[in-house]
């Protein structure tokens, strides 16, 4: 979980956003258990409303699922589907800024591409 | 049909004290369940606004029904129902904590006796002190346990973190939403610490010259303005046929506060998008002289 949330996005998203980044480090496994809307207000001191819209957004797309009494689980298949999510945003999310940033430092794609091969020799 | 989960509506609230409006045709609903925010400058009629609800003050006109019932016709649904800690109270000083404590049971119903005792523990209240002893900030930690230990269906806490260390007030905000999710009900909190209670709210309050302007989730009132910097002449071409609420300008260079969805801009060169905090967002709202600036 991330301690401080952001000013600059939605709480809920922040929520749901999180929760992802903890199912696709391995820090909650599959079929594991998450943690509850209540417990994640007290935690962040924000409205059991909107820790629950997070969670109900993940619902939603498949990556959480309810049983019934007990709690917040993880689906099987939620690494893959939190993948292809966010792959469809990638270009968006990073490249764009990437290369906005560049331009205004005047990088050519030529040494964007010699650091990235850089990196990945390391 | 009327809404079930009501638990006080307000209609055309007014009330004058002489020639000066502390409130006029506030129209207000409070859900059964939620924890409402009331933001407002000093003046601006909040603590008026609580009195009336509470029936600790009559309006001139307007009516407030508490669970359907007219507060005017059934003063005993509010005895019966809202636990009402105000900012300026009158607990005799010689009195000490515990005693004083002990009289929430004779004052409400559901009482929690066992809960004060874990609150003063908690706010590191010490119960042998009179109230007289106590230190500002103490005695806000008094009202805090009485109001929660209370588990009244209506909680209304008037500037409950006033004189709290940073410590004490996070303790509260954690408190709080704990209570609300074990024993879910009502709660209205005035406060000035806007940026940082906000996320606690299920809906914020914005009062201004004793006129409701805003009633809305926090989220909701930042989805729909934001900000505009960049060169003046290019911010100037942006905000022609919208609505500005506020410009800044240093030397060349504008930033305009502008009405409508950041989500739906498209990135344009040489113009930067982002959100306002809900702090910034009630300055620019009740602020008188941005509205000058606005006007010019």
């Amino acid at each position: 979980m991330k301690p401080e949330f952001d000013t600059d996005k939605s709480i809920y998203l922040q929520i749901a956003e999180s929760i992802e980044d903890d199912i696709l480090q391995k820090n909650i496994e599959e079929e594991a258990q998450v943690p509850s809307t209540n417990q994640l207000a007290v935690m962040y001191r924000i409205n059991p409303a909107t820790a629950a819209k997070g969670i109900n957004m993940l619902v939603n797309e498949g990556i959480l699922y309810k049983k019934r009494g007990i709690g917040m689980f993880v689906s099987s298949g939620a690494v893959e589907k939190i993948r292809s999510k966010r792959r469809a945003s990638f270009y968006d999310k990073y490249i764009v800024p990437l290369l906005d940033e560049a331009a205004n430092l005047d990088i050519s794609k030529d040494e964007i591409t010699d650091m990235i091969n850089e990196v990945r020799k390391k | 049909m009327a809404q079930v989960d009501t638990a006080l509506e307000t209609k055309k609230i007014c009330k004058s004290y002489g020639s000066i409006v502390a409130l006029e045709d506030v129209n207000l609903r409070f859900a059964e369940n939620g924890i409402y925010g009331l933001f407002g400058r000093n003046g601006a009629g909040k603590t008026t606004l609580l009195d009336i609800i509470s029936s600790r003050i009559f309006a001139d006109r307007g009516t407030v029904a508490c669970f359907g019932e007219d507060i005017s016709k059934h003063p005993q649904i509010i005895a019966e129902n809202c636990c009402y800690m105000p900012e300026k109270h009158y607990f005799p000083a010689r009195f000490k904590v515990k005693k004083l404590l002990s009289y929430g049971k004779m004052a409400f119903s559901n009482y929690d006796k066992r809960y004060a005792e874990q609150l003063c523990l908690d706010f590191t209240l010490n119960a042998d002190q009179t109230y007289g002893q106590l230190s500002r900030g103490h005695q806000s930690i008094f009202r805090i346990v009485l109001g929660l230990a209370a588990r009244a269906a209506i909680t209304i806490f008037d500037e409950p973190v006033l004189g709290l260390d940073a410590v004490a007030r996070d303790r509260f905000y954690s408190e709080l939403i704990e209570e609300y999710s074990r024993n879910p009900r009502l709660f209205i909190i005035s406060t000035h610490f806007i940026e940082e209670s906000a996320d606690l709210f299920n809906e914020a309050i914005i009062i201004k010259n004793g006129k409701v302007i805003r009633q809305a989730p926090v989220e909701a009132l930042l989805s729909n303005v934001f900000y505009v910097s960049g060169k003046s002449a290019k911010v100037d071409v942006f905000i022609q046929n919208r609505t500005v609420m506020s410009c800044q300008t240093v030397n060349d260079l504008k930033t305009a506060v502008v009405k409508g969805d950041l989500n739906a801009e498209t990135r344009s060169p040489g113009l930067r998008f982002s959100p306002l905090t809900i702090q910034k967002l009630f300055i620019h709202l009740t602020n008188d002289q941005s509205e000058q600036e606005q006007l010019r």
